[in-house]
């Protein structure tokens, strides 16, 4: 069966149908941006990869009793942050008892990706979380204002007030110019 | 800059998730969950043993029965079977018709009501004022 044309909702449905093929498409489908977004979090590609496989195995449990009261992205996005924090209170706990992360091991293809995403985390790193969260999912994962704002569990105008605040903050930071201008017209497009 | 930052956001959403991650998935989530039931024989071996430990005395006690005593009595002794009867004179039945009956006890007299005072009961009329 192909699962391209099938909706996030339905995808779910078919999974706690019993249909394992469709816990594979959901896999497929939100790897990548669960991977990234695990990479901005945390601080190890590493950790990044098993953040995110983590996830998916909380799913294959989780999502058999989901009940559709929200979108299956947003409970995969704060079951990533939830791991995330998990993952950084361990790392922070080791750190503190001298056992430091030997990250020189790494694959290469791994560390050259995470680059991007350290770049990245290091931008975002100044804003308040929720403004950082804004600032993740909706410009850098291009979720429209409104699947943003099921992510978040908050309302719209929420979102947009976050996102002009930590643009006006980057801004400021970055020295970004026109970056506004551009989020502001990618608004009206999607919003 | 913005050109940077355009730039720094494509890199990102061509970010990929690690090859084979589904494989592992795969493979985790297939694992059935482990089930520590090495409990079971040990328990199962207790319960045989407390209850093979609590028959032994009484299977002890039928197996050291002498073999000679004889536990079954013979036909023949059952019918020598008699009942003793306890050496009590019964009465005949003329005995028992001719036994007279109890004397019933003397009728109860009731007191007649003028025998009753009635200055103790009499009430006085003026603080009589059910009938005022």
């Amino acid at each position: 069966m192909n699962w391209e044309h099938v909706s996030d909702a339905d995808l779910v449905k078919h999974f706690k149908a019993g249909s394992s093929a469709a816990f594979d498409a959901i896999v497929l489908r939100f790897q990548d941006r669960i991977y990234r977004l695990a990479s901005t979090m945390l601080t190890d590609a590493q950790q990044a990869a098993d953040a995110t496989q983590e996830v998916f195995m909380r799913s294959h449990k989780g999502l058999r009793t989901f009940r559709f009261r929200a979108e299956p992205f947003t409970w995969l996005y704060r079951t990533t942050r939830l791991v995330c924090h998990e993952f950084n209170r361990q790392k922070r706990a080791k750190t503190l008892a001298g056992e430091l992360a030997d990250t020189g091991n790494q694959p290469e293809a791994l560390v050259d990706e995470f680059l991007c995403a350290t770049r990245i985390r290091r931008i975002v790193s100044d804003l308040p979380e929720r403004q950082r969260e804004v600032v993740m999912l909706r410009i850098f994962e291009d979720l429209s204002v409104r699947d943003t704002a099921r992510a978040m569990g908050c309302r719209e105008g929420t979102v947009k007030a976050l996102l002009h605040k930590a643009t006006t903050r980057l801004e400021a930071n970055l020295h970004i110019q026109g970056l506004r201008g551009t989020l502001t017209a990618s608004d009206k497009s999607t919003g | 800059m913005n050109d940077e930052f355009s730039e720094l956001k494509k890199r990102y959403r061509q970010i990929e998730a690690p090859p084979h991650l589904l494989t592992r998935i795969r493979a985790n989530t297939a694992v059935p969950p482990t089930r520590h039931r090495g409990w079971q024989p040990v328990a199962a071996t207790a319960v045989l043993t407390a209850a093979m430990l609590g028959l032994l005395p009484v299977l002890w006690q039928s197996s050291s029965l002498p073999e000679t005593q004889n536990t079954r009595p013979s036909l023949a002794k059952l019918a020598a079977l008699s009942v003793e009867r306890p050496d009590v004179r019964r009465p005949s039945l003329s005995q028992l018709r001719s036994l007279p009956a109890p004397r019933m006890p003397d009728k109860p007299v009731l007191r007649k009501p003028a025998d009753v005072d009635d200055s103790t009961t009499a009430i006085s009329k003026e603080n009589d004022h059910a009938h005022s």
